[in-house]
C-alpha cells in the first residue's frame, strides 16, 4: 500500500500498472477533478497546500483501516499540490481485492477520510481574480455503506 | 523555550510567513495559539484546529518542550 504527495501531473494508466496483480479480481479507482465551479462562483485555478511531514502517516493509517474493514489486496493514493488547473485531476485512490463489492466499498472509504484528515489545504482562485481557502468539505460521508448519499 | 511554529494555508496567509521559531515561558499550546491569534488575527478558534507537535497530531493539551515544532492546522479540504 503506498501513497505519494507529489507536484507533478497525476498518470491513472501508470498508477493502475502498479497496482495490476494476478490473484486480483477486481480493480476500483477514483480521480477528484478540479472542476470549474463551486457554489456558484467560477473557478479559474486551485491551489493545494500541504503538510509532507505529516501526510505519510496519515495517509498509512487510512490505508490499514481500509485493509482491516474491507477483504481487499492493496490500494494506493496519490494527492498533488501546488498549483492546479480546471480538469486537472487532484488526487487518485486505486483498490484492488478479489472480488468487486470490496473494491467499491474500500474505495469510497479512502477516499473519503482522505478528504477529511489528510493535512491538504486548497484555495480556490476565481475568473474574476478574487480567491479564497475552503474551509471545509462539505460532505461528511465518512460511512462507506451510505452509498445512498447524494453530493 | 525556543518552538518552532509551522503554518499553513489560511494561518501562513494571514501570519505572512510558514514558519518562525519563538521564545516561550509557558508550555501550553493553548496559550501559544492565543498570542499567534492576537499577533496575526487568525480567524479560527483553537478547538476548530488540530494540533501537530514534531510533525505528529497530538492532543491539544499536550505540553510543549524546548525544540518542539507545533503546527495548527486548519480543517483539512483536500481531495
Amino acid at each position: 500500500m503506498t501513497f505519494q504527495l507529489t507536484d507533478s501531473e497525476i498518470s491513472p494508466s501508470t498508477l493502475r500498472r502498479e497496482l495490476l496483480s494476478l490473484s486480483a479480481g477486481g480493480y476500483c479507482s477514483y480521480e477528484g477533478w478540479v472542476r470549474d465551479h463551486n457554489e456558484g462562483n467560477a473557478v479559474a485555478e486551485l491551489h493545494y497546500s500541504g503538510y509532507p511531514q505529516l501526510s505519510p502517516a496519515i495517509a498509512e493509517t487510512i490505508l490499514e483501516e481500509a485493509k482491516a474493514k474491507f477483504h481487499i489486496e492493496d490500494a494506493a493514493i496519490v494527492h498533488r499540490i501546488g498549483l492546479l488547473t480546471t480538469g486537472d485531476i487532484a488526487v487518485w485512490v486505486g483498490v484492488t481485492a478479489h472480488h468487486r463489492g470490496d473494491t467499491f466499498l474500500a474505495c469510497r472509504y479512502i477516499i473519503d477520510n482522505v478528504k477529511h484528515r489528510l493535512p491538504i489545504w486548497k484555495k480556490e482562485v476565481y475568473t474574476d481574480g478574487s480567491e479564497a481557502w475552503i474551509e471545509s468539505n462539505h460532505c461528511g460521508c465518512t460511512d462507506p455503506t451510505n452509498l445512498e448519499h447524494h453530493h | 523555550m525556543q518552538i518552532q511554529i509551522l503554518y499553513f494555508a489560511q494561518l501562513a496567509d494571514h501570519a505572512g510567513k510558514t514558519e518562525e521559531s519563538r521564545d516561550i515561558d509557558y508550555s501550553s499550546p493553548a496559550q501559544l495559539y492565543h498570542d499567534l491569534k492576537e499577533a496575526y488575527h487568525f480567524s479560527h478558534e483553537f478547538t476548530q484546529l488540530q494540533v501537530a507537535i514534531n510533525h505528529q497530531l497530538s492532543a491539544h493539551e499536550t505540553a510543549l518542550k524546548d525544540g518542539d515544532s507545533i503546527a495548527f492546522l486548519p480543517p483539512m479540504t483536500g481531495g
